[in-house]
Parts: C-alpha cells; sequence; structure tokens
C-alpha cells in the first residue's frame, strides 16, 4: 500500500536586517515597507545608529528576494 | 669688430587660465564620446581627449571645440546671464502658456474594436455614452473662462464623429464664444474615418478642423489589430485618406491649412514592420509618420501578454524605422518622423513644441484638460483613460460645478506638478537629456509608483533611448542636414502643388 | 545568490553619488549598505539575475566607473548651484523675481478669462485661497 506524503510546510523564514541610519532615513525604510506589505509582513525599530526591519514573507516569493527588493526601495526613497 | 652676441630676451608668455565651465550634464554615448548638455538648451558630443580637458577645466580658447562650446553656453564668462534665462524660458515657454489644450469626448462608441484601445471604447449602439448638447455648452463655457488665449480643441472618443449632433453644435458654439471673448480656436478631431460621409468630410474643410487618423501599417496589420465589423478598417482609412486628399487642394485656396496626419500605434507585430509601415504611408502621399510605442491602459493592460514589449525591443523598432527614413530623404523623399521632430525643435532650435509629456513639468491640469462625455473634468486624456478602468484618482470636478480656479487649486493637481518637475526627480535632475525630456506621471502611477525608479522604467528608457539614437544621427552632418530640415513648416508643400 | 563585498572611502566618494550611482543600476543589482566607521562605507551587491561571480565583478567595475561619473556631477552641481537657480529664478518669474510666487500669480495663469479680459473697466484680480499642505 503506497503512503500518504504528507504536504510540505512552507517555510516563512524570517529575516532581520539593520539599516544604518546615516544611509537609510527612517521615513523612506517605513514607505518601503508599506510598498511591499503584499509579499511581507515587517517591523521597523530600533534605536542608536541602526534601523532594524523584521520581514516575515507571506509565500509566493522568495525571502531572500523580497529583501533586496526591500532595501532597494529604502534606498531609493532615501534619496 | 665682432658684435657680441647677445641672448635674445626671454619671451613673456601671458597663461591664460581655461575658461570655468558653468553648469552641465553629460551622457557616455559609446565609442568614448560624451554628449554634454546644459539647461538652456546647449549641448555638444566630445570625444575622450576633448571631454576629459572640458571636465577638468583644461579646454582652453586656442582649443578646436572652444568655440562651439562657448557659443552653446557652456563657459560662466561667454554664456552671458540674461541670454541664458532668455533661452531657458523659450525652451519651457509652454509651462507659462497656462491651460490651453481642451480634449472634448464626445463619445465613448465606437464602430471599431482595437486591440490597444486606450479608450475601453463601448459598443456603438450604446446612445448612453454619448456627450449631449448642453454638456457640451457648459464644457465649452469651462473651457473659454480658462486662462490660455489660444486654444487648441481636441474632439476625440471613441469616434467623435458619430456624436454628429454634438460635433456640429460645439464647433459652432466655440467660434461664436471664440469672437466674443477675442480668444484664437484651433479645432482638432481623431477619427478612425470609418464613419465618415462627404457631408462630414466638407464640414471639416469649412470649419478649418485638423484631422488625426490610425493607420497602423499594410493592411493584414492595420485590420488584425483595429477590428471593424462592416469589414476592413483599412480600406476605410486609406479610401478616406484619398478622398480628403483629392478635396483638400480646393480648400486650401479657402484657407485651410492642415494636412491629414497619422499615426501608427505600434504592437509586438509591428516590431519587424518598420519599413513596411513607412512604405504603406509613402503609397499614400503621408509625409508625416507619428510610430506611437503602446500606452499601459484601456485593452492594452488586458492584451499585454500578446502585443506588449519592452524599451529595448521598442528602440529597435524606432532605430529601424528612423535609420530608413534618413536614408529616404537622402534620396530626395520627404518624409519626418513626428517624435523626432518635436524633440528636435526643442534641439537645434530651443523652442518648446509644447507637448504636454515632453516638458519640465508635465502638462496635466496646467497645459491640457480632458472633458469626459457626461462632463467630467480629468488632468488629462490618460486620467481619463485610468477612470474608465475603474480608478477615479485624475478626476477634478464635474463641468457643472467645478471652477477654472479649483480645478488649479486641487491637490491633484499640484501632485502631478511635483511628480513631474524634472528639476526635483531623482534620476531626472542630473539627466544630460532633461532639457530636452518629459514624464508622464500618469504612466508612473500605474506602473506602481508616481515616483518610479528610473533605472526600473520602461517609459525613461524608451525617452533616453530615443534621445540618445536622436543625438547619435545629429553628430553625423549628412543625417543632420536631414533631420534639421525637418523642423522646416513648408518642408513638405510641394507634394500639394496647386 | 553570489554577492560581491568592497569598501568605499567617504573622503573619496560623497554619500551623494554613492546614492545616485546605485540609484542608476537598480535595474541590474542589489545594493546593501553599511557604515564600517566614519570614512568608511560597506557596499554589498547581489545581481538581480544570479549572475556568477565573474559577470557579477563586471558589474560591480560598471558601478565603480558610475560612481566616477555621479561624483563629478555631484561636484558640478555643488559648484554651479547659486548661479543656475539665480537664473532659472530669472525665467520663470522675470521682472518680480523678489517677491512673487505662485501665491501672487504673477502670470495670472490661475486667473478665468472674463475677470482678466471681459468688459469690465478694471480687470479684479483673484485672489487666491493659500494653499492647504
Amino acid at each position: 500500500m503506497a503512503t500518504k506524503k504528507s504536504p510540505k510546510k512552507t517555510s516563512l523564514k524570517k529575516l532581520s536586517i539593520k539599516l544604518h541610519r546615516e544611509i537609510y532615513k527612517e521615513a523612506a525604510v517605513k514607505e518601503a515597507a508599506r510598498e511591499y506589505s503584499a509579499l511581507a509582513d515587517f517591523s521597523i525599530s530600533g534605536s542608536g545608529a541602526y534601523i532594524t526591519a523584521v520581514i516575515t514573507p507571506k509565500g509566493g516569493v522568495p525571502a531572500e528576494r523580497v529583501e533586496a527588493e526591500f532595501v532597494n526601495m529604502a534606498l531609493c526613497n532615501s534619496i | 669688430m665682432k658684435t657680441k652676441k647677445t641672448k635674445p630676451a626671454a619671451a613673456v608668455t601671458e597663461v591664460v587660465p581655461a575658461p570655468e565651465t558653468g553648469a552641465y550634464y553629460f551622457e557616455p554615448m559609446g565609442l568614448g564620446r560624451m554628449l554634454v548638455t546644459n539647461d538652456w538648451g546647449g549641448w555638444a558630443v566630445l570625444d575622450k581627449n576633448e571631454f576629459t580637458a572640458f571636465s577638468s577645466g583644461k579646454l582652453d580658447c586656442g582649443h578646436p571645440k572652444y568655440a562651439e562650446l562657448s557659443e552653446s553656453g557652456f563657459f560662466v564668462e561667454s554664456a552671458g546671464f540674461a541670454s541664458c534665462a532668455e533661452k531657458f524660458a523659450n525652451l519651457h515657454s509652454s509651462v507659462f502658456a497656462g491651460t490651453t489644450l481642451h480634449i472634448m469626448i464626445l463619445t465613448i462608441r465606437c464602430n471599431q474594436k482595437c486591440v490597444y484601445c486606450h479608450a475601453s471604447a463601448k459598443g456603438e449602439e450604446d446612445k448612453r455614452f454619448d456627450m449631449d448638447v448642453e454638456t457640451a455648452r457648459k464644457t465649452l463655457d469651462f473651457i473659454f473662462a480658462s486662462a490660455g488665449k489660444n486654444l487648441v480643441i481636441e474632439f476625440q472618443g471613441g469616434e467623435p464623429f458619430l456624436n454628429w449632433e454634438t460635433l456640429l453644435f460645439s464647433v459652432k458654439y466655440a467660434q461664436d464664444k471664440a469672437a466674443k471673448l477675442k480668444k484664437s480656436v484651433d479645432f482638432k478631431l481623431v477619427s478612425n474615418l470609418s464613419s465618415l460621409d462627404e457631408e462630414k468630410l466638407h464640414f471639416i474643410f469649412r470649419n478649418n478642423i485638423g484631422v488625426a487618423t490610425s493607420l497602423d501599417g499594410p493592411a493584414k496589420l492595420h485590420d488584425a489589430q483595429r477590428v471593424y465589423s462592416r469589414g476592413s478598417s483599412h480600406a476605410q482609412v486609406v479610401s478616406w485618406i484619398k478622398k480628403f486628399n483629392k478635396a483638400r487642394p480646393r480648400y486650401l485656396k479657402k484657407g485651410y491649412i492642415y494636412r491629414i496626419t497619422a499615426l501608427a500605434t505600434v504592437t509586438r507585430q509591428a516590431l519587424g514592420s518598420a519599413r513596411a509601415l513607412v512604405d504603406e504611408y509613402l503609397r499614400l502621399g503621408l509625409r508625416e509618420i507619428y510610430a506611437r510605442p503602446l500606452n499601459p491602459f484601456g485593452f492594452t493592460a488586458a492584451n499585454w501578454q500578446r502585443i506588449g514589449y519592452g524599451a529595448a525591443e521598442y528602440l529597435a523598432f524606432y532605430r529601424e524605422l528612423l535609420e530608413y527614413l534618413i536614408t529616404l530623404n537622402l534620396k530626395g523623399v520627404k518624409i519626418r518622423e513626428k517624435t523626432a521632430q518635436t524633440l528636435l525643435t526643442k534641439i537645434l532650435s530651443g523652442s518648446d513644441p509644447a507637448h504636454m509629456d515632453c516638458r519640465m513639468i508635465c502638462g496635466a491640469a496646467i497645459g491640457q484638460l480632458a472633458y469626459n462625455y457626461n462632463g467630467d473634468i480629468y488632468t488629462c486624456d490618460e486620467g481619463r483613460m485610468l477612470s474608465v478602468m475603474g480608478d477615479e484618482s485624475f478626476r477634478l470636478g464635474n463641468v457643472a460645478d467645478t471652477s477654472y480656479t479649483q480645478v488649479l487649486e486641487s491637490p491633484v493637481t499640484k501632485t502631478l506638478c511635483v511628480s513631474s518637475c524634472l528639476e526635483s526627480l531623482p534620476g531626472c535632475s542630473d539627466c544630460a537629456f532633461k532639457p530636452f525630456c518629459g514624464v508622464c506621471p500618469i504612466n508612473s502611477y500605474f506602473s506602481g509608483s508616481l515616483f518610479p525608479q528610473k533605472a526600473n522604467d520602461q517609459r525613461c528608457m524608451m525617452n533616453k533611448g530615443i534621445l540618445k539614437i536622436i543625438f547619435e544621427k545629429l553628430s553625423r552632418p549628412e543625417d543632420r542636414k536631414v533631420l534639421a530640415s525637418w523642423l522646416n513648416e513648408g518642408w513638405y508643400k510641394d507634394v500639394f502643388k496647386k | 545568490m553570489n554577492k560581491s563585498v568592497f569598501n568605499l572611502n567617504l573622503d573619496t566618494y560623497s554619500l551623494e553619488s554613492v546614492y545616485q550611482a546605485a540609484y542608476s543600476m537598480l535595474d541590474k543589482l542589489y545594493f546593501y549598505f553599511d557604515k564600517r566607521n566614519a570614512k568608511t562605507l560597506m557596499v554589498e551587491i547581489k545581481s538581480k539575475e544570479n549572475l556568477p561571480m565573474p559577470a557579477l565583478e563586471k558589474l560591480k567595475g560598471e558601478f565603480l566607473n558610475e560612481l566616477l561619473n555621479s561624483e563629478l556631477r555631484v561636484s558640478v552641481a555643488k559648484r554651479t548651484r547659486k548661479v543656475r537657480e539665480a537664473l532659472i529664478a530669472q525665467a520663470l518669474i522675470g521682472a518680480s523675481a523678489d517677491k512673487a510666487d505662485y501665491i501672487e500669480d504673477p502670470l495670472g495663469i490661475a486667473l478665468p478669462w472674463e475677470e482678466k479680459y471681459g468688459d469690465k473697466e478694471k480687470p479684479q484680480k483673484d485672489k487666491l485661497k493659500k494653499a492647504k499642505h
């Protein structure tokens, strides 16, 4: 009798990235989070020299790609 | 007696510092060449050594390129403050002219179904989508209240001839108002020509209405993308272009000034047919071609997988088209391309062609307005196109209850000004093509953001690409002569000998 | 994804020119910047198309070239900023350059036609309300 394989659980690993305040403006980071809210949940926090963004992908797009696009957008918004 | 030889006195050489460069922008053109431009429309193409000397402040008055650069305003001393300010004002004069282009959508009914219809046209029978006479009256009252003295009223659709009654009324009413208020009004009309008849044709001539139509290429291509339920849309447009051209000389004597113009909307299916497109235009005696890329609105959005393409593909098509046109011109066949002519007006003559999305600030609301069949006012035709797709973000009000001042004060108007002001946009503010280029903020909005990343923006890539091709051609004396001739107003008068 | 990491000296390259150069290559690269110290900017790049290392190094070379171009643009812009602003102000508002702004509407762009050129003896200028931000 063939065993039924249990479905793979989709990996939704959280990513955390630190963005230096002298390079990435906080308002710009928050705006980028809003723009990518369809692809991931973002938690923006941090004090001192760094802004911390915790990214929880919603699935469909690889986590590293969401992170990379988000950071590019944060840079773009900071200009 | 020997004379004592004396050493000649050391020659005193005066060291004249190289002139200081003013503000300039630059863009690599390939093969080591660099395009340099400035805010007052000056430009030059320098080779590697010339640019090194120029950018390091070592290009002195004796350099072969000095005269050209000096005349174009690249040096602080010789540029002249007042002269540069005047040149800047000329290059952008339409920004100061007020709202001059008014697009009246007489109906969104149409008798054709085009794969890229940006108006998302409705079927021919549903007259709910016609502008009635009373709405036309209110629209024209609004138009004539605007600040511009020289107005252009452009009738569009759908197919505007399907609302003949309102067209008749609008032209008469506008003429009367213009006379009373001492304004000038030019009429333009965009039509597929398939619902023309002799009465309408002669109405166009008698009332000095400029007509633009669509001709996408040879019959097979045109018919495939402009579907006409009663047969060949290509046959219709060809037939009426011929009738127009036959009748026109009689009305030239009576003061009719326009030639019928045609534009080709380039789909993926047309990308390999640049030459066939030009040949079709020549066959019909058309001496101007506007090879317009797809805009993303209306039916194009739904059909993109089938008909769409990226900037690189369009630019390959455009290069082939332009090179073929130049080759023909060199053989004595006069035909020009409209986008090039618009840009060359800025590049070669330093004046403003008043093309609404080729300005330092887009013409949305401040240069043009669009009035839908129901009297709703939009910032521009693109704003109206978005409304048919369900997005009313660019609606400014209605002619029944909105004033011209309210339109200009609207936050939507201000937003579009800010998001199209090249001086302040990343990627535009330091671009070498800035003096000659423009942004459509609604295009940007539709693509995802009012402030797109320029490197990823297809429209920016297209604009830059076209300008690069043009400057490349301008660097070749033979090609430059052809392109310069495209600015002469009467350059193809010989086609219509009386 | 392959990545390339290198440092830039902020005494040599301004942050503004780094922004400009990166902005112009957002179609090809993912960028991540960090500050190692006051004078050193760490740059990490990855290609959007997950290119092999030699191709990524070539893109790095393009970025560094673009950085030089950007530095020149920033330098020219800084040097000529005041003259440009004065010229453009002169062109935009002509003789009333000192005081006029869009609220005063010196060119009468927002003035309805009839009010400006109608049959009245003296045209009454329509005062625009202050724009709400």
